[in-house]
């Protein structure tokens, strides 16, 4: 409830302040999204596991955006930003997808 | 604080399983030849058949509620109620089970007031487990079996291929729940609570609402500087070529502008040219009338004295001193001009000149009367004939006479 009322409040607090991306940033941001977004479907897939740990969530919520944005940094050093960022999304839609189905088939049993 | 006693019991279950695997064992092998991926479970199953049996002492109601917080008591039931569903058609002692199964339900019952629901909701894992297991044989349930092994200790969300790998056999996470179980789970979970670990995870909660958020906003307004390098490339490209292509109408338009324009400029300079040519020409000619500065030169001739030759003389300096225009005796003196003298009848282009004879001239006065007066000039040659010449500087003398030009026969113009 809280992370859902918190998520809640930073969508509104986002779409309100709209604040300012750093350039600096920007590459890294939506990615970074994208990798919390996997780490969320996969905290409440474990809540449904029966292994969820709050350590655990923290910590892998946080190493998914800094490995997330770590790769595409490199990819951008390397020249290859856009093609590793693609390369990024594609693996953690892949995972966000079979966390999806998981969490269908528990609550739903199908 | 519930929820990590919640997560703490399955690996406690685990770690029991794990001393009496080899009891279990032979119980479980009959479910392997149910699939493939019950065999993966065996372990698993053995662990939680485990679980039963240590839960097996807590028919007793009051046992398990005494050793763990009741919170955690659902949770642990339910792992337990799971367990029975995959052990259960092909275990040796579903009687063992059975109980443990219905017992530990009706626990959940009196805490969670879901009596009917957990006990409808029993049966119906039972069923759906089996196809369940049979199509999450793909993608999912590796990815879910990684994580079983190290429940606690290995994020939930990461599958970690080396603990497969060294695991061999995988199991179903202890704590695996179904259908309305993992709804009820999931608004357990949500139930507020103020751990350190929980409020981080609503204040990542809330960055990545923000992140979220801006991102969208970010997408939305889009504007130049965000453009990929591709997307600029073409823009440009697309300007820069929509440009010379207005570059270059426009120079057509000027041009036609500037055609247009020097077009009527030319012909208005070209009509006044040809008007003033034309005045010049006709003042030489003598067929329009002039009027400027000039003289007028009155001779009384009563002797008759001036001849003919005294005329062309007195053209001849008129022209001489640069008279633009002259006539004599109300007679033009064009370019053809002539003066005839038979016996002193004076004509000019046949047409008689009478006495006393005016001439006038256009030109500059001065240069004109001083040519006239010069000592040894005109008016002096007229006086030794007896005749008497007045030269007057006029202002503006007006020539009115014309000469009507004749078609030329024999001359034409060189092409």
């Amino acid at each position: 409830m809280i992370p859902a009322l918190g998520l809640l409040v930073g969508l509104t607090i986002g779409l309100l302040l709209d604040p300012a991306v750093p350039v600096w940033m920007q590459p890294y941001l939506p990615i970074a999204v994208i990798a919390a977004l996997d780490a969320v479907f996969g905290a409440v897939r474990a809540v449904l596991d029966g292994i969820f740990n709050d350590k655990v969530f923290v910590v892998s919520f946080l190493s998914n955006v800094i490995v997330a944005a770590f790769i595409v940094f490199l990819g951008d050093q390397l020249g290859v930003g856009s093609q590793l960022s693609t390369g990024v999304v594609v693996v953690l839609g892949v995972r966000i997808f079979s966390n999806v189905a998981s969490i269908r088939r528990h609550l739903f049993k199908a | 604080m519930a929820r990590r006693k919640k997560g703490n019991p399955p690996a406690a279950g685990t770690a029991a399983a794990a001393t009496t695997v080899p009891a279990v064992e032979e119980v479980a092998t009959p479910t392997t030849e149910a699939g493939e991926l019950q065999a993966l479970r065996d372990p698993e199953s053995a662990g939680q058949s485990e679980v039963a049996d240590v839960l097996d002492p807590d028919p007793s109601t009051p046992e398990p509620s005494a050793s763990e917080p009741t919170s955690t008591e659902p949770t642990s039931t339910e792992p337990t109620s799971t367990e029975p569903t995959s052990t259960e058609p092909t275990s040796t002692e579903p009687t063992s089970t059975e109980p443990t199964s219905t017992e530990p339900t009706s626990e959940t019952d009196s805490e969670d007031d879901a009596a009917g629901g957990t006990a409808a909701g029993d049966a119906p894992v039972e069923d759906h487990h089996a196809p369940e297991t049979e199509d999450g044989g793909g993608a999912p349930e590796p990815d879910a079996d990684p994580d079983a092994p190290g429940s606690v200790s290995v994020p939930q969300d990461e599958p970690v291929e080396p603990t497969t790998a060294s695991a061999g056999p995988q199991r179903v996470p202890p704590g695996h729940v179904e259908g309305r179980a993992a709804w009820r789970r999931l608004l357990l979970m949500s139930k507020p609570r103020t751990t350190k670990a929980n409020v981080l995870g609503a204040i990542l909660a809330i960055a990545l609402g923000v992140a979220i958020a801006t991102q969208v906003q970010l997408t939305n307004n889009r504007g130049l500087a965000e453009l990929s390098q591709s997307d600029l490339i073409r823009l440009l490209d697309d300007i820069s070529s929509r440009s010379s292509r207005l570059d270059q109408q426009i120079h057509e338009l000027e041009t036609t502008r500037d055609r247009l324009l020097s077009g009527t400029g030319n012909a208005g300079e070209a009509l006044e040219q040809a008007q003033r040519r034309a005045d010049t020409l006709g003042i030489l000619a003598g067929t329009i009338g002039a009027q400027g500065p000039g003289i007028t030169v009155s001779i009384t001739d009563p002797d008759r004295g001036v001849s003919g030759p005294v005329i062309l003389d007195l053209i001849q300096e008129l022209r001489d001193a640069g008279a633009e225009s002259i006539e004599v005796g109300g007679v033009r003196v064009v370019a053809s001009s002539y003066v005839g003298d038979s016996g002193g009848d004076l004509s000019v282009d046949g047409q008689p000149l009478r006495r006393p004879i005016l001439v006038k001239a256009i030109g500059d006065p001065n240069t004109l009367a001083s040519a006239m007066t010069i000592p040894g000039g005109i008016v002096e040659t007229i006086r030794l004939k007896g005749a008497n010449a007045s030269v007057s500087e006029v202002k503006s003398v007006t020539i009115t006479s014309i000469h009507t030009p004749v078609e030329p026969v024999h001359a034409e113009p060189v092409q």
